[in-house]
This record gives structure tokens, C-alpha cells and sequence, in this order.
């Protein structure tokens, strides 16, 4: 049974993808801050700078055969641009773009004892620039950008042991789908968007 | 006769940028972190302006000296690079938040700062200085993390204020240096003099449509 740790799964869009995951068979690891849930979630806030290294610690060397980074920050989202300071901007940059690529980074050795493993970048429309048209967002717009741009160099620098880096691109629905489909071709590019 | 703002003004890009619109007759307002050691710039006549491009009291400060100057065009050129060579693994957070503080939040505070002298003016553009790093298509050969996250997110950042300032007639766009022979480069690349010709034909030949467009110092697009 292959395993997926999924982060945020206390909301969406983390939610849907444990779903879509446990339904398909996979062994599904939390994270989140769900009380209801209390104890069935690993702890991880990935606006915290010791949370990474405190939720690979309680990993252990367990096999990861895939991540999916769904825990993200919609802070000053309805801010116009003369309201945003240094403040909103980089916290939501560090956890949306840094605390993904530092995290992914920290569980090397967990994807490395995987069969044709993955980390999964969710995107969304907002990291599509040129094309997004939704007003506002700018912190998320930014963050996620350059989230894709970090899961380009990730499968640059991660070719040699073959982890794939994939990128959620979509907002449609049946994302868990297309991507527990992406996940059974061992043969998908090493940098594929969704 | 036009007046343009350029951060970062004391050497490589900036300064040439200086130099090249000063002599082609703008007004030109160069910042500096360090004004008593920019004799070069000095000798250029151009306006001289203290600014630490990432430092939001340090922003505050110059638009309160500039208050009532219209200024045609804002060119946030100011950056910096840290550890280039880095694997994913090496990226700390301290060279994360300072890269972004610069080269991210930086031009954003820079125009937000600076947009009544931008609306006074004929005009009325705000620029950042991008970079090929930033693209995401392009991008196959990774490295360069906190710079390429910094670009990648300042292009983006960019293309939203297209989509919220155009309305008011406000031209939001990005230009690409190429690879130019400087410090930050190891003097490799193109003359940093071609560079700049390529980049102030560029400016010149600006109007509100090319808002939320990424131009090369070439005149050609750079994707996303």
C-alpha cells in the first residue's frame, strides 16, 4: 500500500485529496490542526520556523511515496497594493513558497527509500501568471509563482534519483483524480503541471 | 522634460541607467544606500537620493522629500543575490526573508510610495528590474533558489498590479537586463552600456497597453 503525506488536511484542498487518496487505497498521513481529529493529525504549522523539522523528526524513516503540500496562507488576499506591507508579504511567501521547499527538502531520505516518489505542489490558478485574471491576491499571486518556479529546480536538482515534482495547476474538482493518475505512471515527466 | 526615479543607482545597471538617461536629457533622481561613496554618480549631475531600497521607514522617508515632484517613471532596479549556489537544502530562512524583502517587497513599496508623483507626471510608469531567472517556462537548469523565488514572485506581484493600477492609467512593467557583464554576474554576459541602450529604448517607447507586459532589453517578451 503506497503512502502520501498530505499537509492541511483539516481544510480544503488538503481535505479532498486525503479523500480521494484513502479512497484509491493509498496509506494516508495528516497533517493539520483539526481538534475534532485530535491525535489522527500530525502536528505541523508551516508558519512556525521548527515545525518542519519537528514533523520529520515524528516521521522517523518511514517511506513516503508521495507529499502533497495543501496547507497554505490566503493572508491579504482582499488587500489592495497600496495596503500591503513587507509584513503580509513575506510571511505568506515563507509559507506558501519556502516552508513547501524546505520541508521537501527535510524529507529526502523518507522519498529516497520510495518507489518512483513525488512531491506535489499545489498551485492553483493564482500561480499562473500572465494568465490569471481574478482581481487582488497579490501575496498568494506572488507566493505561488514562485512555488511553481521552486518545483521547476526541484526536478533539476532531484533528476539523478528520480522524484517527480508535480504541480496542481487546476481548481477543477476531479484534481485528486488526475493526479492519484499522474502518480501510477512512474513515466510522466519529471516536472508536470496539472 | 521627463524625470525618472532609479534605485540601486551607484553602480552596474543602475548606474549606467543613470547615466544614459541623464545624457539623453532626463531629469534623473538616483538612490543610493551610501551617497558619501557614490563619486561616480556624483560626477553625473544627476539628483542624488539615500535610500536602503528594502527598509519601509527608508521609503517613507524619500516620498516625503519628493512630495509634489512628478515623476514620469519609477524604476525599481535595486537587488540583491545571496547564495546562488545553493541546493535546496542549503536554503536558510534568513537568505529566504532578506532576498524577498529586497527584491520583492522592495519594488512594491517603492511604487505604492511613490504613486502621486507617478499620477502628477506625463507618463506615469512603474517599473521592476526582472530577470530571465524569473521565468518559469524557461526554467530548466534550476539553481539559484532565493533569487529565482524572488523573481518569479516580483513577476507576479507585477502582473497583479497591472491588473489593479492600468485602470488608472498607470503603466506596470517589467524589464529584462539580459545577462550583463557586472559584479553580480563575475563580469560575464553583454556590456552592461549595450544592456542599458537595449533597456532605455525600451522605456522610451512605453505606453499604457505594454502594462502587465515582461520586456527584454532586446524589446522582445519574456514568457512567464
Amino acid at each position: 500500500m503506497p503512502t502520501v503525506l498530505i499537509t492541511g488536511v483539516d481544510k480544503a484542498p488538503g481535505q479532498a485529496f486525503a479523500e480521494g487518496f484513502r479512497a484509491a487505497g493509498w496509506r494516508v498521513l495528516g497533517t493539520g490542526a483539526d481538534p475534532v481529529h485530535a491525535g489522527a493529525l500530525l502536528p505541523y504549522d508551516p508558519a512556525q520556523e521548527n515545525a518542519a523539522a519537528e514533523l520529520v523528526a515524528q516521521l522517523g524513516d518511514i517511506a513516503l511515496d508521495a507529499v502533497i503540500f495543501a496547507d497554505d496562507s490566503t493572508a491579504g488576499n482582499a488587500l489592495r497594493p497600496e495596503e500591503i506591507g513587507p509584513n503580509v508579504l513575506i510571511d505568506v511567501m515563507m509559507v506558501n513558497t519556502y516552508a513547501p521547499l524546505d520541508l521537501a527538502a527535510r524529507l529526502i531520505p523518507n522519498l529516497k527509500v520510495a518507489n518512483h516518489p513525488a512531491v506535489v505542489a499545489i498551485s492553483g490558478n493564482a500561480g499562473m501568471t500572465g494568465t490569471s485574471v481574478a482581481p487582488l491576491s497579490l501575496p498568494l499571486k506572488a507566493s505561488k509563482a514562485a512555488l511553481r518556479q521552486m518545483w521547476r529546480n526541484l526536478a533539476v536538482e532531484w533528476a539523478d534519483w528520480g522524484c517527480r515534482c508535480l504541480v496542481i495547476a487546476s481548481e477543477d474538482e476531479a484534481r485528486a483524480e488526475a493526479l492519484i493518475a499522474a502518480l501510477a505512471a512512474p513515466s510522466s515527466a519529471p516536472c508536470l503541471e496539472i | 522634460m521627463p524625470r525618472i526615479l532609479i534605485s540601486g543607482a551607484n553602480r552596474g545597471i543602475g548606474l549606467e541607467l543613470a547615466r544614459q538617461f541623464s545624457s539623453a536629457g532626463w531629469h534623473v533622481i538616483a538612490t543610493t544606500r551610501r551617497p558619501e561613496g557614490a563619486e561616480t554618480l556624483r560626477a553625473l549631475g544627476v539628483r542624488i537620493e539615500t535610500l536602503e531600497a528594502s527598509d519601509p521607514a527608508s521609503i517613507r522617508g524619500l516620498a516625503e522629500r519628493l512630495e509634489g515632484v512628478p515623476i514620469d517613471v519609477v524604476l525599481a532596479n535595486a537587488g540583491i543575490a545571496r547564495n546562488l549556489d545553493a541546493n535546496a537544502a542549503e536554503v536558510t530562512t534568513a537568505e529566504m526573508r532578506e532576498v524577498l524583502q529586497t527584491n520583492l517587497w522592495g519594488p512594491l513599496g517603492l511604487a505604492v510610495a511613490l504613486k502621486e508623483n507617478v499620477l502628477a507626471s506625463e507618463r506615469k510608469v512603474v517599473m521592476a528590474m526582472s530577470s530571465l531567472m524569473s521565468s518559469i517556462s524557461a526554467n530548466d537548469w534550476g539553481t539559484q533558489y532565493s533569487y529565482r523565488a524572488s523573481k518569479a514572485a516580483l513577476n507576479a506581484l507585477w502582473s497583479a498590479l497591472a491588473r489593479e493600477w492600468t485602470a488608472e492609467g498607470i503603466s506596470c512593467t517589467l524589464l529584462r537586463p539580459g545577462m550583463v557583464a557586472t559584479d553580480m554576474t563575475g563580469h560575464r554576459g553583454i556590456a552592461v552600456e549595450d544592456s542599458v541602450a537595449g533597456m532605455r529604448h525600451v522605456v522610451e517607447h512605453l505606453c499604457l497597453a505594454d502594462s502587465g507586459r515582461i520586456i527584454g532589453y532586446d524589446g522582445l517578451d519574456v514568457p512567464w
